[in-house]
């Protein structure tokens, strides 16, 4: 249905004419169309419920009209047009080329070729794409998500009623079936050029290459990604064009990218993946001044200082889009007070003052380092967990202040005397998304590679437990987490003696690779087993820890006639120890560079961990419950409770502290 | 076929093998009409439980031995839902608080005023109260045992409380000195050499003496072990052979390899090994204050006299951090990591010495 819609948004263009709005065909005009468009019409797109109403009223239009020339987004507006504008390495813009070129070109190969876009946002991955597109001659027929689905109805039925009974055939599909169709559609049939007035017509009727892309991913994909899974394998077995699918990789939610495709997806059905990296800063800045220039050649604005247009650069974090956003905003006329962006000097809080709210003062607890931060408009610095405990196990230090002698320990304590850290490790920290104690039993899982003596390991392993203890106070847990973290990481900066100083030489360098954290999974694994260890030999009702300790060990040993199948498991199970000795981690517990951990799992066990070991009353999905109740243990306290009925069905359903 | 540990255990006062002073004074309790809550103590396989239903069939007769497994559900304040199983006569319930974590609270609470709301049927001829067993009392937490406290004389009337656990240190003295205490001592190695020899000959068996010695001593004056490992025995070799080695538990055996590779290497890589050695052992549902004590055992063997005490006192320190702590495997790793430290500065010395 989205192509309908967006065929429909372009109605909002004041200088369009209205008789367009007619055309409810089921053929979707491409983004680079809309690029094309004038940021006006991006702007109206947006309510197109109120423009209607805004257009026909001749004596607003044209004040309306300037108003969108002001407000016209620079983002938009300073579009690259070539490929040299892109502020993207050139290796990567030819690689999306090169892909383009061999996959759209040809109809030959049997399958369509599938291209996975990803990066942080604002990288320019759509740019790049439909500029390519054009300077290739591709058209691009582009998915995205229907939600306005009630406003465009609501459109039609405003401006033309005969056209009510094409409208009403709306039906309500799901996002999944019509985003299922749209891909089974889009590369049979071509696009109506309705509005472009066949002006590129030159590679009309079969010789026409389409790229397809798909930006928004309907939600309920991510619910159930093997649907998604299915869908791709039919397009690749079925479609003709090539598919380009962009994704935003972001670190706070879920890891959408993994859980849809996963790599094993990817290898079967030859997906290619390029991914994007945040634009660098100094390319940033390059473009941020001249977009400038450009604007102030217009005399639209004044020029700002450099000064700001590099804070501006540094704090967008490589977000093309949220830097050029933060620029304009700066550059406004009311807001053009520059120098109040900056939070460096204390004249700023008295201008912030004076300007009213729009200014969050911030606590400038960074002047000494003298760098500027943007007040509004900074692009939240939210880093991969990965990067984090990387930068705290690889800590760096830097030269000691000779100025201040004072800092200097007396000759017998020498030897814990540490230069200066380059990076607070508390700073780092908060940039990570996760909790403290998360972070903690990560950087738990990989300090020891780092430490080369057992001295320094001694020390480390002291101030993790140190950490443990203090965050094990629930009461004061929330207060103390902090610090608990901080106890452990500077425990362990400050445990490593290889590094004391900013020019000692790592022994062990090198890259080691990066491990999740196995205690979740430990922990979560000996409730689940205590669990069903009780529930299997409830007939013994024995103390959890004797049970396991000694009952069932013993019951491996003796060997006894089990009446129940789900008990001789158990015990072979539990009696089992894996005994390699050589000694390697399994690779899926790497950490990767971009995995997204969610924490859900964790939450509920730190919780049954509160009292020690063996707690949980988990629930056991008891499927007999009314039998057993009426269970008598006949005579004996200690006789074998035979549980003969279909017990072995019992699985552990539900898993609740 | 039940263990023989169930299999064998006596089920009145009088039929208790050892301890018999102290089962005669069970009786005259017993006997005297009124009775105060227990607080029953002593170390794991001495024989708590076994008194504990001695004494309720003294009470009751044999209807304490009608048994039924029941689940009770309990909602906490914060409108959780909680399931716990009990096991219960018409006469008493049976349970252990500590299956719920730190909501056992609720549990008690809920739970002793359910019992003690209900009066005998028939007082004349029976006890005017009913009992409550409460088993790992140490593990509960310190709500529960102030709980606990307030309960107990509230409802001393229509029910009696007996407690059972392995150390009164984790008991708070309130609820100490509510109880009457009796420890059950562990057995010596002579009253368990004669218990196994009594178990076999009822079993048929032809048990030699030096064997039942053997595995007496084995068992580390644990009773329930040592008629665990006799039973073993008794299945991997019969006719008993002596100079076979007593099987052990697979968990102590692996736990003791994990010993030997401390005191053999001390380096960080090693520490990884360790590390994924205790997961191991974790997720086996081994308590970690039973790796502790495990591991401590066996890596005092290999160290010289003097490191002994450092060695202990490292231990005492990490065992009890690891009773106040969360992560289990951060006080376990500290030990081990200090055991290597003082170990290789001791080695590193030993071999100086030498030149």
């Amino acid at each position: 249905m989205s192509w309908v819609t967006s065929s429909f948004g372009n109605f909002g263009d004041i200088t369009a004419p209205e008789k367009h709005k007619s055309s409810s065909n089921p053929q979707c005009p491409s983004k680079s169309e809309f690029q094309r468009a004038s940021a006006k019409d991006v702007l109206s797109r947006k309510r197109p419920r109120e423009t209607p109403h805004t257009s026909r009223n001749q004596s607003q239009s044209k004040s309306f009209q300037n108003f969108l020339l002001q407000a016209e987004l620079w983002s938009e507006k300073y579009k690259p047009t070539s490929r040299a504008e892109l502020a993207i390495h050139k290796k990567k813009v030819e690689e999306v080329a090169d892909w383009l070129l061999q996959n759209a070109s040809k109809n030959g190969k049997k399958k369509a070729a599938i291209l996975l876009i990803t990066g942080p946002a604002g990288a320019g991955k759509s740019v790049c794409l439909h500029l390519l597109c054009k300077e290739l001659g591709l058209s691009v027929q582009e998915w995205s998500n229907n939600s306005e689905l009630a406003a465009d109805q609501y459109i039609t039925e405003d401006f033309n009623r005969s056209e009510r009974s094409t409208v009403d055939t709306y039906s309500s599909q799901s996002q999944s079936a019509l985003f299922h169709n749209f891909l089974l559609r889009a590369n049979k049939y071509q696009k109506l050029d309705i509005m472009t007035s066949s002006v590129d017509s030159n590679q009309n009727s079969g010789q026409l290459n389409t790229v397809i892309v798909v930006k928004d991913i309907p939600n309920n994909f991510l619910r159930d990604p093997t649907q998604f899974h299915t869908i791709l394998s039919k397009y690749q077995s079925t479609g003709r064009s090539p598919l380009v699918i962009i994704m935003t990789e972001s670190n706070n939610s879920s890891s959408n990218i993994q859980k849809l495709f996963p790599k094993d997806l990817q290898h079967q059905l030859c997906i290619t993946n390029i991914s994007f990296n945040p634009v660098a800063p100094t390319i940033l800045s390059k473009v941020l001044t001249k977009v400038i220039n450009k604007e102030v050649l217009q005399g639209l604005i004044k020029q700002p200082s450099a000064s700001v247009i590099e804070t501006i650069a540094m704090s967008s974090a490589g977000d093309m889009r949220s830097a050029l956003n933060a620029l304009q905003f700066a550059c406004k006329l009311d807001t053009s007070d520059l120098a109040s962006f900056c939070c460096s000097t204390s004249t700023s809080k008295k201008k912030s003052s004076s300007t009213g709210t729009k200014f969050k003062s911030k606590t400038s607890k960074q002047t000494d380092d003298k760098l500027n931060v943007l007040v509004i408009g900074a692009k939240d610095k939210s880093v991969f967990l990965f990067h984090t405990i990387g930068k705290v196990l690889y800590f760096k230090r830097t030269e000691a202040n000779p100025s201040e002698p004072n800092l200097r320990l007396p000759s017998h304590l020498k030897i814990h005397e540490r230069d200066p850290l380059s990076l607070h490790p508390e700073e780092i920290v908060s940039h990570t998304h996760v909790s403290a104690d998360y972070f903690n039993s990560f950087l738990h899982e990989n300090y020891v590679d780092f430490l080369t003596t057992v001295e320094d390991l001694e020390r480390a392993t002291q101030y993790f437990s140190d950490a443990d203890y203090l965050s094990a106070l629930w009461t004061a847990k929330e207060e103390l987490q902090d610090y608990s973290l901080s106890i452990a990481i500077r425990g362990y900066i400050h445990s490593n003696t290889d590094f004391c100083h900013h020019d000692s030489i790592r022994k062990n360098q090198g890259w080691k690779p990066l491990h999740k954290s196995h205690w979740f999974h430990v922990s979560k694994q000996t409730c689940d087993n205590l669990a069903s260890a009780r529930h299997l030999f409830r007939g013994y009702h024995w103390e959890p820890e004797v049970l396991c300790t000694e009952i069932i060990p013993y019951i491996g040993l003796t060997n006894p006639t089990l009446h129940d199948p789900g008990q001789i498991r158990f015990v072979q199970e539990m009696t089992q120890f894996i005994r390699s000795n050589s000694f390697s981690r399994p690779r899926q517990e790497r950490l990767n560079e971009n995995d997204v951990i969610t924490e859900e799992d964790h939450f509920e066990e730190s919780d049954a961990l509160e009292s020690q070991f063996p707690v949980l009353g988990s629930k056991t999905g008891v499927d007999g419950a009314s039998l057993e109740d009426e269970d008598t243990v006949s005579s004996s306290q200690a006789s074998v409770q035979k549980q003969q009925q279909d017990e072995e069905e019992l699985i552990i359903e539900e898993f609740e502290d | 076929m039940s263990l023989w540990v169930d299999k064998y255990r006596p089920t009145s006062l009088s039929k208790l093998d050892y301890h018999k002073d102290q089962a005669a004074h069970l009786k005259r309790l017993v006997e005297g009409g009124d009775f105060p809550h227990l607080l029953v103590y002593g170390p794991s396989g001495a024989g708590k439980k076994t008194r504990i239903m001695c004494t309720l069939r003294e009470l009751y007769g044999a209807g304490v031995e009608k048994l039924r497994i029941e689940h009770s559900q309990f909602t906490t304040p914060s409108n959780k839902k909680l399931e716990i199983s009990t096991i219960s006569s018409n006469y008493h319930i049976e349970v252990n608080p500590s299956d719920v974590g730190h909501n056992d609270r609720v549990v008690i609470q809920e739970l002793i005023k359910n019992v003690a709301q209900v009066n005998q049927l028939d007082s004349t001829q029976q006890k005017n109260f009913k009992i409550v067993v409460l088993t790992e009392v140490d593990r509960l937490t310190k709500d529960a045992q102030h709980a606990l406290r307030r309960t107990m004389e509230k409802y001393m009337a229509t029910c009696r409380i007996i407690l059972c656990c392995n150390s009164t240190s984790k008991v708070i003295p309130a609820i100490r000195s509510r109880c009457l205490g009796i420890r059950v001592a562990a057995p010596t190695i002579a009253e368990i050499t004669q218990v196994l020899t009594m178990v076999c000959k009822k079993e048929g068996l032809t048990l030699p003496n030096e064997m039942a010695v053997k595995i007496a001593e084995k068992s580390g004056r644990n009773l329930r072990r040592a008629l665990l490992m006799c039973e073993a025995c008794r299945v991997q070799q019969y006719p008993f052979n002596v100079d076979k080695e007593i099987s052990e538990p697979d968990w102590e055996i692996f736990l003791r390899e994990t010993a030997t590779m401390i005191a053999q290497q001390q380096s960080p890589k090693r520490l990884l090994e360790v590390r994924a050695r205790l997961y191991e052992l974790l997720t086996h549902c081994i308590p970690p204050d039973v790796i502790m004590k495990g591991l401590l055992k066996e890596l005092l063997s290999v160290c010289d006299g003097q490191l002994k005490a450092e060695v202990v006192q490292n231990a005492a320190y990490y065992e009890h951090r690891l009773q106040q702590g969360q992560k289990s495997i951060y006080h376990l790793e500290a030990f081990v990591a200090k055991f290597m430290a003082i170990y290789k500065r001791f080695l590193e010395e030993g071999i100086a010495d030498l030149f």
